[in-house]
């Protein structure tokens, strides 16, 4: 299949067969789900570079890449950190005789371990001896350690399940995939709730673009670092000879073998990463922002298809203006309803392709189901209620189709209109309020991200030239310059634009990310370079 | 009847409904009308770059700045100076010719002016001369987003790229110029601006055309002498406390926030503080020879009070904000803040303040006399009157006097939003009034300030700066680790510097030399930021000021840290941080310690 002289890549093995339709998966890719919030698509992205190197493998012609890969387990770093209910209840016994602590913390903490493997109760293994000499028995050295790690816990206030919580990315040992515990006799899988594959395609993207051999680099030395004090006290807590690893498993599909946003997407991680003056721990959070940011544009230009993608009129006031707040709204509406819209376009298309008109006219009404079916669904769900309703005999073929369309517009997982919520909610590129709906807005840490993706030291970029580059880089709409560009009829007046921009600069001064010069003139500085 | 013309000469100076760019051109025209000397500002820089631009080695210069900066003032005066006074500048001439030892200089008044066509065809002779070219040497006054608009506008045409660059970088690298420079490029809203008003404040009380008042019969009356002849003698007393000294401050801390008053806004304030008239809602009322006279023989000096004028209260709301003076003068919050000393000092008495014939005792009491018998009543004529009061204060209370700095209650910051104003000027200028032990003192609050809010611990370490970094862990919970320790040159490798600016207009800084090769890490100690710092060094909650100050301290801390990551190898191991008894302390993490050594 072609789009917009484009090749669609042949999946790789089986790789879509989790996938109930197959409609999404070949627009945008498998997949994008709503409980995948933003940061977590990135440490699924480093959990994959971790364990394959970004470049490890290419598309070949037609082929998609061939990405199997089984991250580690991190089994009992993770049950110390997230599990472990004796350690700090024993060092502050009182009854118990500082020498023997380390002993009765070992054992609780065996039988305890011995559950979760569904061991026998009766012959314990010393799970946790790797840990003598490393802590010399010392039970202090031991908490402080499994205490400093707890505290680089990301996203503390959800408590999630053991296997599902998530450490700060400042070293290759520190990556924690999202597991679940097996049931009995049966061995621990990788769950796809929380890395849901979304990190999987950016991975991809990457991979795609032409900046694939820089950022493996850069990743590895500033952020897969296993030098760094912290790693070192995650190896120290590990048990890495005996360590777990899931089975690998392939790599999701990504669809397109090129596309503008993947080197777009690779510059802003290019630009971050070789960013000198910012500590190693603090570009995750630019990175993850600038990758949602660079998906919002990857959905909005693929589900636009030839046409131009749908812009990002970015309140920068607070929902202050409130004419300027609602047509950041309408925008935000308009971006969601381009996806559902996409999806009737892509359906109707790929049936055209699959000879539905002769099909129609000749063939039994059976046929017409099984083209839907073969077209769009996974085989096995033909027994599915919501499967038999699309494919009903007793309906026209119209009718079977539109239903199809719905199914697609209204389905649960990679399903873009939803999805868009939670993604741009976890990058601040909106904002929701009870009463004022939900609209594009920037808020700080997004505005810094920006800065630092597009601010480089040898630039001296000056405001209105900075919020020009976020419109040709982005579609964002901030100033007047750039609705001009935009719009033929602006939603609102140019004077709201020109408000919007003069309080773009407040936030960006209150950040010290602008230096103004006089009245007429103010460069954009990034603090890092 | 006596009028001096000089009066209604400064109030052309002054807030005027008709805000007008050909402003310096108003000015001088004004002045040959009124038969006035204008007001003469020495420029040092006229001289330097009249002999420049007449020597052999002359180089265009382009002077830039925000709008009424005295940039075509400035341009004027070079070329007078160049002619022997012979040519002047006609009021229409965009572009001026002048032929001086056989080279061309051209003038440019306002590059903005020009259309596209226009501008087009000098772009090659000015791109040339830029580039050292030879040619023609160019004066040109221009704001600097038109400048950089000039060149991006032609980056295809030849060296267009480059002289935007060049320009873009200079402008932010600030004044220095460097003798290999092709041109010469003067941004006029850095300059050394902390004697400015002082010299215009000189050239107003002291214009030679006061004389003119000779023979006026309000001039010496003992009871009720002309307000405005009061007011250019308060406005012209010098030394510290003094209306004069207390602006210069306050101007000189503007500016170190980043907030530049332009020559124009300075000279509208000094006129507004001699000739003001409070109206009640009427707005933008000066004084003229007549309505001074009126106001003496009334003795309605409520209406004419210099400290009121310096913060335009003699406008509407909405002309305050119009004006960058009283803008930048406004968020001081002068006479809307206040201690209980001032307050019962006033009300109550038994404090020695420093009196005032027309403005002090004898404007107050009437209203303090009124409220007190009618508290209803009174109120609204008194608490105008008291905020009238407090800022007198705040301009008559010594600042740095010994007896003063030891009761800080009676620091006359008190009564603005920075309470720690005095603290923040002294940073800047130690030189002038502060003696060691009190800069040690401050240096102390605002170490102590900082560690406490690095740390999140109400500690009193303050002998050395403790470098925490922060933790970078999304929605995390944060747990401080120390990274390093800056203190004195005796302290260690990693020294940390207070650095008073060279630049005057510039904040004091706060410097730490990593002791590795890179530049020092700053932090600028911007107004807000000090106050921000002594505040908490003081007691006060970090999380209770704005989220800008703790950004540019998070940043430090960060652009520290940054310095101290090695490019390649192993980091080295943090601490952990704690505090005993107020004192912080750091704890080795022992899994990180090399246990190899024993």
């Amino acid at each position: 299949m072609n789009e917009a002289g484009n090749t669609r890549l042949n999946p790789q093995g089986d790789v879509l067969g989790s996938s109930d339709m197959r409609v999404q998966e070949w627009m945008y890719g498998h997949r994008f789900t709503t409980d995948q919030e933003p940061y977590m698509i990135l440490l699924e992205t480093l959990t994959i570079c971790a364990a394959k190197p970004l470049g490890s493998s290419m598309i070949d012609g037609a082929d998609h890449e061939t990405l199997p890969y089984g991250p580690l387990q991190r089994r009992k770093m993770r049950h110390l950190v997230f599990s472990d209910r004796h350690l700090e209840r024993i060092v502050k016994d009182d009854r118990i005789h500082d020498s023997k602590k380390w002993d009765a913390w070992k054992v609780e903490a065996n039988a305890d371990y011995q559950k979760s493997v569904k061991g026998p109760d009766d012959q314990i293994p010393d799970h946790f001896g790797y840990l003598n000499d490393r802590f010399d028995k010392d039970i202090q050295a031991l908490i402080q350690a499994v205490r400093i790690m707890r505290s680089q816990e990301l996203d503390v206030i959800n408590q999630r399940r053991w296997t599902s919580r998530f450490l700060a990315v400042k070293g290759p040992d520190m990556i924690c995939d999202d597991i679940c515990e097996g049931s009995e006799n049966r061995d621990w899988t990788r769950d796809r709730r929380f890395f849901a594959r979304g990190g999987e395609l950016v991975y991809l993207m990457l991979n795609r673009s032409s900046r694939v051999r820089e950022l493996n680099s850069l990743i590895s030395q500033k952020i897969l670092n296993p030098t760094s004090p912290m790693n070192r006290i995650a190896i120290a807590l590990s048990d890495s000879e005996n360590d777990h690893k899931s089975g690998d498993a392939e790599i999701g599909y990504l669809p397109w073998a090129e596309h503008e946003v993947y080197n777009q997407m690779a510059n802003d991680w290019y630009n971050v990463l070789s960013i000198e003056k910012l500590p190693h721990s603090h570009l995750f959070d630019p990175l993850f922002r600038l990758t949602g940011l660079n998906l919002v544009r990857y959905f909005a230009q693929t589900s636009a298809r030839d046409e131009s993608p749908e812009p990002i009129v970015a309140d920068v006031q607070n929902g202050s203006d409130v004419p300027f707040r609602d047509s950041a709204r309408d925008h935000f509406n308009r971006y969601r309803a381009t996806a559902n819209r996409a999806i009737e376009v892509f359906i109707r298309t790929a049936i055209e392709d699959a000879g539905w008109d002769s099909t129609v006219s000749q063939k039994s009404s059976k046929d017409v189901s099984d083209l839907i079916e073969r077209t769009f669904l996974r085989k096995r769900e033909s027994k599915r209620e919501w499967v038999s309703h699309i494919l009903d005999a007793h309906v026209e073929a119209e009718e079977r189709l539109r239903r199809m369309i719905t199914a697609a517009q209204k389905r649960g997982k990679n399903n873009i209109n939803t999805v868009l919520v939670p993604l741009t909610k976890g990058i601040g590129l909106v904002k929701a309020r009870p009463g004022a709906g939900t609209w594009f807005a920037l808020d700080d840490a997004m505005i810094t991200a920006l800065v630092l993706a597009n601010v480089s030291d040898t630039n001296t970029l000056e405001l209105r030239e900075f919020v020009r580059g976020l419109y040709d880089r982005y579609g964002l709409v901030i100033g007047p310059d750039e609705a001009r560009a935009e719009f033929g009829t602006p939603p609102v007046g140019m004077e709201r634009f020109r408000n919007n921009l003069a309080a773009l600069e407040n936030r960006m001064t209150r950040l010290a990310l602008t230096r103004r010069l006089s009245d007429d003139c103010a460069f954009v500085v990034n603090p890092y370079r | 009847m006596t009028t001096n013309p000089l009066v209604e000469f400064l109030a052309s100076y002054g807030p005027q409904a008709s805000a007008n760019n050909m402003y310096d051109e108003f000015v001088v025209d004004a002045a040959e009308r009124m038969g006035c000397q204008p007001i003469l500002i020495e420029q040092p820089l006229v001289e330097e770059l009249a002999e420049e631009l007449g020597s052999a080695s002359a180089r265009s210069v382009i002077l830039t700045g925000t709008a009424g900066d005295g940039k075509t003032y400035t341009a004027r005066k070079i070329l007078e100076r160049l002619s022997g006074g012979k040519k002047s500048w006609g009021t229409t001439d965009k572009v001026l010719n002048y032929e001086h030892n056989g080279r061309r200089i051209r003038f440019v008044k306002d590059l903005s002016e020009l259309n596209d066509e226009d501008k087009g065809r000098l772009f090659p002779d000015v791109s040339a001369s830029l580039k050292g070219e030879g040619g023609d040497v160019f004066v040109i006054c221009v704001n600097d987003g038109h400048l950089l608009k000039f060149f991006r506008d032609r980056m295809d045409r030849e060296h267009g790229e480059e002289l935007h660059r060049e320009i873009s970088e200079r402008l932010q690298r600030g004044n220095e110029t460097d003798s290999d420079d092709a041109f010469r490029l003067i941004n006029m809203s850095r300059l050394d601006y902390a004697d400015l008003v002082n010299d215009i404040i000189d050239a107003v009380a002291e214009h030679p055309d006061w004389k003119g008042c000779e023979g006026c019969p309000v001039l010496n009356d003992a009871d009720n002498p002309c307000p405005i002849r009061t007011n250019v003698k308060l406005l012209g007393a010098k030394g510290d406390p003094s209306l004069r000294a207390r602006l210069q401050d306050m101007i000189r801390m503007a500016s170190s926030d980043g907030r530049h008053l332009s020559i124009r806004q300075l000279l509208l304030l000094t006129v507004n503080i001699v000739l003001g008239e409070r109206r009640g809602s009427k707005g933008a009322v000066l004084l003229n020879c007549r309505s001074a006279k009126r106001r003496a023989k009334n003795a309605d000096y409520q209406f004419t009070n210099p400290y009121a004028n310096a913060f335009g209260d003699n406008l509407k709301e909405s002309q305050r904000l119009q004006y960058g003076a009283f803008a930048v003068l406004g968020e001081f919050g002068v006479g809307r803040e206040t201690n209980n000393y001032f307050d019962h000092g006033l009300v109550r008495g038994g404090v020695q303040f420093p009196d005032d014939p027309i403005y002090g005792e004898r404007m107050f009491r009437p209203h303090l006399e009124h409220y007190k018998a009618d508290v209803e009543e009174g109120l609204e004529a008194f608490f105008s009157a008291i905020i009238d009061q407090r800022r007198r204060l705040f301009f008559s209370v010594e600042a740095n006097g010994t007896a003063d700095r030891k009761d800080t209650r009676r620091n006359p910051w008190n009564l603005t939003v920075y309470k720690h104003g005095a603290s923040h000027c002294r940073l800047t200028d130690p030189g002038e009034v502060a003696s060691k032990q009190d800069l040690r003192d401050i240096r102390r609050e605002i170490i102590l300030g900082l560690n406490r809010m690095m740390s999140g611990y109400m500690t009193r370490t303050d002998d050395r700066l403790w470098i925490i970094e922060p933790s970078g862990v999304y929605r995390g919970r944060e747990r401080p680790l120390v990274v390093e320790q800056a203190g004195q040159k005796n302290q260690g490798s990693v020294i940390l510097s207070f650095v008073s600016p060279t630049d005057r207009s510039a904040p004091p800084r706060i410097e730490v030399d990593m002791g590795k090769d890179g530049e020092p890490v700053p932090l600028p100690l911007r107004p807000s930021l000090t106050e921000c710092l002594i505040r908490v060094a003081h007691g006060a909650l970090p999380s209770s000021f704005s989220s800008e100050c703790r950004n540019e301290i998070e940043r430090f801390q960060l652009a520290m840290v940054a310095a101290l990551e090695p490019s390649s190898g192993e980091r080295p191991a943090p601490n952990l941080l704690g505090m005993e008894q107020g004192d912080l302390q750091e704890h080795v993490i022992s899994v990180l310690s090399d246990q190899g050594e024993w």
